[in-house]
């Protein structure tokens, strides 16, 4: 569904070429230098920060981000020529991290300098450690971990403890809340 | 050797092919003056034994009470620190834990788990949890007890436990060397040494009943292993069939990465057993023995950490480096402008094996030998090597200016308030345009051309605390020439390349010469007398080493 960017105001400096159509939740918060390219649909769901320098490539498809999700600094999402990406809820795309995948599910993570391949699929409550890579089209099970060297592991602790999850849950959120008290939002730039 | 060119390697004194030169100061080491002159030793760096003798600068300590190079042979090593019998531990440190694993304070009704943060294992996953964030370590233990007594008496006949099996076996030994006559104290000759000598000697000369008259004559048994787990001895058996096929069974379904590594199975006696990852059970982290170095020859401190516990970084209280106190040579060559990747900063490990292209033979090639002096006086620096290098495959070097002076290293205010030095790379304050910009960019002067020529007996750059000079470098062959006589069998063996012999290393000799005044010489002062003072009130002091410069490999061409 590929259409028509919305017409640039004239601040060369700031705005890049073609701002795709944002469709945010008016309690995101989006900083000021972030990056949002492409042509495609951009979904921003509640709560959810991008850092500064964040880039999301709307270019190859739709990118949507869930409810209490973070992208933080330099972190790219999104493909150049690869399809839509789904960010689920309480997931957290950290610096550096380089996201192509199809979906992440819901309480994920993806850490510092990983890169997950055009078209993985994520489940929900992952890990995938720093420096990982998650090869393009691979599934990873719900409650997959990614680490040392490119081993997997299954973690037991948050699958059967629903109270584990919980607790991620209520940690994502007061993480979100500290981010966007310090984040300045720019979101009258990228909104509409 | 070093797997990246150009590398340095500097060769200690202690070992014969690097005898110390006699020196000015030398007259009460008149018995150690070589038989013949230094010049006509040189060293070989292909020598199967100057392996031994080389080391990079990373390696090599400093005595600045003997002012000579220590290798790792010339240093002994101490223990400051023992984690086994805990000397120097404080009981604190004992019961809190050092452990990797933090214990994430996830309260719920006050329980505490331990977690990992990299691959978030937690102890709910073998179904440990805390009921108090301190003294891990007990509460751990004390868990794993019950566990394994409630496993016990459901398997029956079970074999011992690890620790009493190992409670037995320490028993039985010590019993047996006891039985069996004591092996000879490595610390004492004396006859009276140990209470069983004593005993057996006593005995000899008039026991006092029948028993001990049958003893002496009663040859002593020798010392036995176990036999039963009485004793200690652990038995495998193939009995337990239930148990291994439920063991089979749970390996094919679940996969690879839930098995143990032997690693795994070894980082405690708890762990031993554990075939699945499931049944593996937390490790304290070990405590780390820490050791000083000392001088074989006067025992001086040349490295001693920090021994408190529980430092993040280790701080050391004494370092003395050889990096601190020898001049220290680097060559590059002269052609390419651009400096060669650090291999300590490759990022990938194909970068590493980028070899550099082979140099080839008959080609002449200039070099930059630069020296860097870390101390703070100028120093005199007198070079030699030999003409062609020593070893299967001679090449001719030749260095254009032997003989210079380096200045001193300083704080960088010196540089900055001095007026004048000969420095091309120091920039003069006035002059903020774009000529001073270049020449501190490029290190000369921009009116120069860039491609100046070499002169013999020139320096080649002078910077603060280094000077450069240039090298020549013609490289040898790696096969000689095919003559008209056919060679005989013997010659061609001869021709053999062995391994490392087409790497081209230039042995240099290098000396340093130096002056210190009398007052800052504490080294002299603490050596008593001796010392030659001079006119001026300063201390001749010298330094002279052999080092390798590695420059790389010679490629085929000819």
């Amino acid at each position: 569904m590929a259409s028509r960017p919305a017409p640039a105001p004239k601040r060369p400096s700031q705005l890049p070429a073609s701002k795709p159509p944002c469709n945010t939740h008016p309690s995101a918060i989006i900083a000021d230098k972030a990056q949002i390219t492409g042509a495609h649909a951009v979904e921003i769901g509640e709560n959810a920060v991008i850092h500064p320098w964040a880039r999301i490539r709307a270019e190859g498809g739709k990118v949507s981000i869930g409810k209490n999700s973070m992208v933080y600094e330099g972190a790219t999402v999104g493909t150049v020529d690869g399809g839509d990406v789904l960010i689920g809820d309480y997931v957290n795309i950290e610096t550096g991290a380089v996201v192509e995948a199809k979906s992440v599910g819901d309480g994920s993570t993806v850490e510092v300098n990983a890169v997950i391949g055009k078209g993985a699929v994520l489940g929900k409550w992952c890990r995938v450690a720093p420096l990982e890579r998650v090869e393009a089209g691979e599934e990873l099970e719900d409650f997959t971990v990614v680490y040392g060297d490119g081993q997997r592991r299954v973690d037991k602790t948050t699958k059967e403890h629903a109270e584990v999850r919980e607790l991620k849950k209520v940690g994502q959120e007061k993480v979100v809340q500290a981010m966007r008290t310090l984040t300045p939002n720019a979101m009258a730039k990228w909104a509409g | 050797m070093a797997a990246t060119f150009p590398y340095t390697h500097y060769a200690c004194p202690c070992s014969n092919l690097t005898t110390p030169a006699p020196t000015s100061i030398s007259a009460k080491r008149a018995s150690l003056i070589p038989v013949d002159a230094p010049e006509d030793s040189t060293f070989n760096p292909h020598d199967p034994r100057a392996n031994y003798s080389l080391s990079p600068l990373d390696r090599l300590l400093f005595c600045d009470e003997c002012e000579e190079i220590r290798c790792q042979r010339c240093y002994g090593e101490e223990i400051i620190h023992c984690p086994t019998c805990l000397f120097e531990v404080p009981s604190s440190g004992v019961r809190s834990d050092g452990n990797r694993r933090s214990s994430s304070g996830e309260e719920v009704e006050e329980t505490y788990i331990l977690q990992c943060h990299y691959c978030d294992w937690s102890s709910l996953d073998i179904g440990v949890h805390f009921s108090k964030p301190t003294k891990i370590t007990e509460q751990l233990a004390k868990q794993r007890k019950s566990r394994v007594s409630s496993r016990s008496p459901a398997a029956g006949a079970q074999p011992l436990s690890h620790d009493e099996t190992f409670a037995n076996l320490a028993t039985f030994y010590k019993e047996q060397l006891s039985e069996s006559g004591d092996p000879q104290n490595p610390y004492s000759n004396s006859p009276y040494s140990s209470p069983n000598n004593l005993a057996r000697i006593m005995s000899l000369y008039g026991g006092l009943s029948v028993n001990a008259l049958k003893k002496t004559r009663e040859k002593p048994q020798p010392m036995r292993e176990a036999r039963g787990a009485k004793e200690g001895m652990l038995m495998c058996s193939f009995e337990d069939k239930a148990a291994n096929d439920a063991l089979l069974q749970s390996m094919q379904t679940l996969d690879w990465a839930n098995t143990t590594t032997t690693g795994q199975r070894l980082s405690a006696p708890a762990n031993n057993d554990a075939r699945l990852v499931d049944a593996l059970w937390p490790v304290a982290t070990r405590l780390r023995t820490r050791k000083c170095r000392r001088c074989r020859f006067c025992p001086q401190y040349l490295s001693y950490p920090d021994p408190k516990l529980k430092v993040g970084n280790l701080r050391y209280k004494i370092r003395v480096l050889a990096l601190n106190h020898i001049p220290r040579l680097s060559i590059r060559s002269l052609q390419t402008s651009c400096p060669l990747p650090n291999p300590a900063f490759c990022l990938h490990a194909a970068d590493l094996q980028q070899r550099q292209p082979d140099i080839q033979p008959h080609i002449t090639r200039q070099y930059i030998l630069t020296i860097r002096n870390p101390i703070l006086e100028p120093i005199r620096i007198t070079l030699a090597t030999p003409t062609t290098t020593p070893g299967r495959v001679a090449s001719r070097v030749t260095i254009l200016c032997p003989s210079f002076t380096v200045g001193p290293a300083g704080d960088v205010w010196d540089e900055a308030l001095s007026s004048s030095t000969t420095s091309m790379a120091t920039i003069a304050p006035g002059n903020g345009g774009r000529q001073a910009a270049m020449e501190s960019l490029t290190g000369r002067g921009a009116d120069e051309s860039l491609d100046r020529q070499p002169e013999a007996g020139k320096v080649w750059e002078r910077t603060k605390n280094s000077t450069s000079v240039v090298l020549e470098i013609v490289p040898g062959a790696l096969k000689s020439l095919p003559g008209i006589v056919p060679k005989s069998e013997t010659e061609l063996e001869e021709e053999e390349l062995e391994e490392g012999d087409d790497v081209l290393e230039v042995p240099i000799y290098v000396r340093a010469e130096w002056e210190v005044s009398e007052e800052h010489d504490d080294a002299g002062d603490r050596k008593g007398g001796k010392r030659i003072v001079e006119a001026d009130g300063n201390v001749k002091k010298e330094l002279a080493f052999w080092c390798v410069l590695g420059v790389g490999r010679i490629g085929e061409g000819g």
